[in-house]
């Protein structure tokens, strides 16, 4: 849909003329977030897909208000935009519908120190928003690798988790209240809303059910002591035994990241003797590309091994075992330490104590390495990744099957970084490559309905921090066996004409505007 | 005149609540039943009520008289415990302090943060309206909404796989459907302390109200749950741990309040005795009291179209949007009934 001019002049009376973009230069900045699918489709010309039909930057709930009036009238579909990071297509619309931009819900409103809360806006950028905090002394503790480019409002939306979940917990345990503006236009305040507290259901409803104008969280005095290691295992059981042990002993860290053996290879080729040829070229490889250090020699040499994944992924399982772990602890005094080494002491039992300098490096390196997946799609391949969750039992069970389902497609490595006393989120990251972009795409879809599916037979949870988007949406119902009815009703309660963000989170009802999605 | 009994079954029990006893009174002793009860067909047209053991029931919040009443208390059963992740399934009828005592004769030393009156039942307590400190601890869930839908929640810690539909049964007093069963994670309880805090400064700006936790917390020191015991003037505090962190935690504590507060520490039995008198006999008496003060107020529109898309023929005689007491003393952390 092209925006007629009668259409614009409406839009632009509501947020003014310079706050609805139409240039194809504008709307082609907002035909995708952060999801390998949308880069793929960008790679492959496809630029079409995705792209809204005009894009607005409102500011204040009274301009969302009046988009929201506008939107019901018109029959068109309002996506919420915060900063664009998302990876699950949340935030991508279509060319029927307008983009909701709200990084002009931008000032930090007001922090209670007695409370110890913060009421912040929702288009705050996260990186900004924690280093005023730390500046005045107190942190959100919400940390994610992608701070740099999300906005708090996002990570409420997506429901969230930061690196150091183990001792903050995850959004929704830092979340206290929201504010929304729904689709029938009714501002919400879920602080002084009467029970049942409405909040558990914006969060983590990703702009389908109100658009989240402020968000309180809870603060602790920002932390001034902390103390890293690495650890590493024989094989993959005893690290994950060692740090269940860990979370069920109450000595809380706040971060753990444990690798699998392949993810180990990629992080830091082994030490100790006997290294074969693939341990010591595989991580070489695999490095070098990520590490964007390819040459054309280089580019094929990478292409080809990943299109031999099945093999990759058997010969890693065959030669390499050894995995390792970063741990962190961060607080404000000694007592700290005496946890800290407790814990240490602890996981010394399963493993060997790599020292301090691992866990140094990895803290300095901690926003990076999700920033370096552009040299993988510039070899002509693409990188995914795959968050999911389960108890203890049940997770060396997940992470087989849901490996065995990607194996023979791409390769695939895990890291298991947030844990909780009753089980794990494993992070799964897939790296496939194909001739053309229409190949890709259908890779990459074999490779998320191979492993969602392995996901929901082996019972977990398909997605733990990344959201649903447009990506997931035929999995939702099997994580909530049911949940769609419930869903339905709140869309009813909060969004009757189906305006917010149609096709995400659950697949497009019969009743609402097109679908959005590519 | 009428006595305040906690019998549901007892005509007294409702019209010490300002409420006409129900036409009947139904005590399903198996899931099925249960589930057959709310969403299956029904002999009488009567709307009805879900209660637990009644402890947390306000009367503000039954919408429409007369009622059916099904009580969960029947549904009680421990359905597995699974000892590596930490979590027990359980009937939604299990008394708190039943299951407790359970988990203990299996010699497992699960203990979750908070403390929750022993007589609650499980699924009322995750029901009842400003109670739900346990949600969180909800790994996985059974339910049903009274126009007959299942729904279940697969087994996580946590996720991020949309709105958490747990919460259209949690916290909202049984408007919507039945919590059938939970999988609770009950964390973990290495070693124990209680402390016992004493000193008029409980009463000052500084130290009383959350501030004593707050400071604490600020040295890394983290509370399972706290009671302030008003007539004793001793503020208990119970922090769970490896014996090495105990002790460098309570030196820190001694500490940090001194010389303003006392502190005595007792040992993993006292501070389980504790929690026993507290769960068995304080809160349920404190439950009671707020029960008494509970008031009506509107009904959001978004709730009302909640409710008619989920129990669209009104088997339900709950409508949540009563207002409900917050608790008023900030110090006692899972005392919050
Ligand atoms: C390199 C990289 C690393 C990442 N690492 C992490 C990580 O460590 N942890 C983690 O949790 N995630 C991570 N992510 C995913 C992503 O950053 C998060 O999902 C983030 O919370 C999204 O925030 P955003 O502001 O960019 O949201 P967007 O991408 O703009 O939107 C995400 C969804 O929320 C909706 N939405 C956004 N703002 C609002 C609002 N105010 N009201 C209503 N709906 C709204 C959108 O419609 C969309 O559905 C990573 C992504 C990248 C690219």
């Amino acid at each position: 849909m092209t925006l007629s001019n009668d259409r614009r002049a409406e839009l632009a009376s509501i947020v003014g003329d310079a706050r609805v973009l139409t240039d194809r230069a504008d709307l082609l900045a907002y035909n995708a977030d952060c999801s390998p699918r949308g880069i793929i489709l960008t790679r492959g010309r496809r630029l079409e897909a995705g792209q809204p039909a005009a894009v607005v930057q409102p500011d204040g709930v009274d301009e969302l208000r009046g988009l929201v009036e506008w939107a019901a009238r018109t029959g068109t579909a309002l996506v919420a935009y915060g900063d664009g990071s998302g990876v699950c297509r949340g935030a991508v619309g279509n060319a029927d519908s307008v983009v909701v931009d709200l990084k002009r819900f931008d000032d930090i409103l007001e922090l209670d120190e007695d409370r110890r809360s913060v009421r912040v806006q929702a288009g705050v950028n996260g990186y900004l928003f924690e280093r005023e905090m730390q500046r005045r002394g107190w942190t959100a503790g919400h940390f994610p690798s992608s701070i740099y480019c999300s906005s708090v409002g996002g990570w409420v939306a997506a429901r969230g988790a930061g690196q150091l979940s183990s001792r903050y917990g995850k959004i929704e345990d830092i979340v206290e209240s929201v504010r929304v503006v729904t689709g029938r236009g009714d501002v919400i305040d879920t602080a002084e809303s009467p029970p049942p507290d409405p909040t558990p259901w914006f969060v983590g409803s990703e702009g389908t059910l109100g658009f989240i104008t402020d968000v309180t969280l809870q603060v602790e005095p920002k932390p001034a002591d902390r103390h890293y290691r690495g650890f590493q295992f024989d094989d993959l059981s005893d690290g994950l035994e060692a740090i269940r042990r860990l979370m069920q002993s109450g000595l809380r860290p706040a971060v753990v990241r444990l690798y699998d053996p392949f993810d180990t290879l990629v992080k830091k080729a082994p030490s100790g003797d006997g290294a074969g040829t693939l341990r010591r070229a595989l991580p070489a490889a695999l490095r070098t590309a990520l590490e964007a250090r390819v040459d054309e020699w280089g580019r094929a040499a990478f292409n080809e091994l990943i299109r031999r994944a099945g093999w990759v992924n058997g010969a890693v399982d065959a030669f390499s075992s050894e995995c390792r772990l970063i741990v962190g602890y961060e607080g404000h005094t000694e007592t700290l330490q005496t946890e800290a080494e407790a814990g240490f002491d602890l996981l010394r039992r399963y493993g060997v104590d790599l020292g301090v300098e691992p866990g140094e490096e990895w803290r300095e390196h901690r926003y990076a390495v999700s920033y370096k997946q552009s040299p993988v799609f510039d070899a002509g391949a693409f990188v995914d990744t795959m968050e999911v969750a389960t108890s203890w039992s049940n997770l060396e069970s997940l992470y087989q099957r849901v490996r065995e389902a990607l194996a023979p497609h791409v390769l695939v490595m895990a890291h298991f970084s947030h844990v909780y006393t009753a089980g794990s989120s494993i992070y799964f990251t897939f790296v496939g490559s194909a001739d053309t972009a229409e190949e890709a795409l259908e890779l990459h879809q074999t490779a998320w309905r191979r492993g969602l599916d392995a996901v929901d037979g082996a019972g977990g949870s398909i997605a733990h921090h990344h959201g649903v988007g447009s990506v997931k949406t035929p999995w939702t119902g099997r994580d909530h066996r049911g949940g769609e009815a419930g869903f339905r009703a709140l869309k009813e309660a909060f969004d009757p004409d189906g305006i917010l963000n149609p096709g995400k989170v659950y697949p497009r009802a019969a009743t609402e505007p097109r679908e959005a999605s590519p | 005149m009428t006595t305040d009994t906690r019998d549901v079954t007892e005509p007294d029990y409702w019209k010490s609540r300002g409420l006409e006893p129900p036409g009947q009174v139904y005590t399903p002793d198996s899931i099925r039943a249960l589930r057959r009860r709310i969403a299956g067909p029904s002999e009488s047209s009567r709307p009805i009520v879900i209660v637990g053991t009644g402890s947390h029931l306000r009367p503000s919040a039954v919408t429409a008289e007369p009622f059916d009443v099904v009580v969960t208390r029947g549904c009680a059963r421990v359905q597995s415990i699974d000892s590596t992740s930490g979590t027990v399934t359980v009937e939604a009828g299990i008394c708190w302090g039943e299951l407790r005592h359970r988990l203990r004769d299996e010699g497992l030393q699960f203990a979750p943060n908070g403390l929750y009156p022993a007589d609650s039942t499980v699924g009322g307590l995750l029901a009842s309206a400003g109670v739900s400190g346990l949600g969180p601890d909800v790994a996985a869930m059974t339910a049903c909404t009274a126009s007959g839908r299942d729904y279940s929640y697969a087994e996580a810690p946590r996720k991020a796989a949309g709105p958490d539909m747990r919460y259209l049964f949690i916290g909202c007093e049984g408007a919507f459907g039945v919590i059938l069963t939970v999988t609770l994670a009950l964390g973990p309880r290495p070693d124990a302390r209680l402390w016992r805090f004493s000193g008029d400064a409980l009463e000052s700006e500084d130290l009383g109200g959350v501030q004593l936790i707050d400071r604490l917390a600020d040295h890394d020191i983290r509370a399972a749950w706290s009671w302030f015991d008003e007539s004793e003037g001793v503020w208990d505090v119970a922090v769970h741990g490896p014996e090495a962190v105990l002790e460098r935690w309570a030196a820190r504590a001694g500490e940090v309040v001194s010389p303003e507060l006392d502190l005595e520490v007792r040992g993993a039995e006292a501070c389980r005795e504790r929690r026993d008198v507290i769960e068995a006999e304080q809160l349920p008496a404190e439950a009671a009291e707020k029960r008494g003060r509970s008031t009506q107020s509107g009904q959001p529109e978004w709730l009302r179209h909640i409710k008619n898309t989920l129990d669209d023929s009104g088997v339900l005689a709950v409508g949540p949007g009563a207002e409900v007491p917050k608790p008023d003393s900030q110090r006692n952390s899972g005392g919050d009934s």
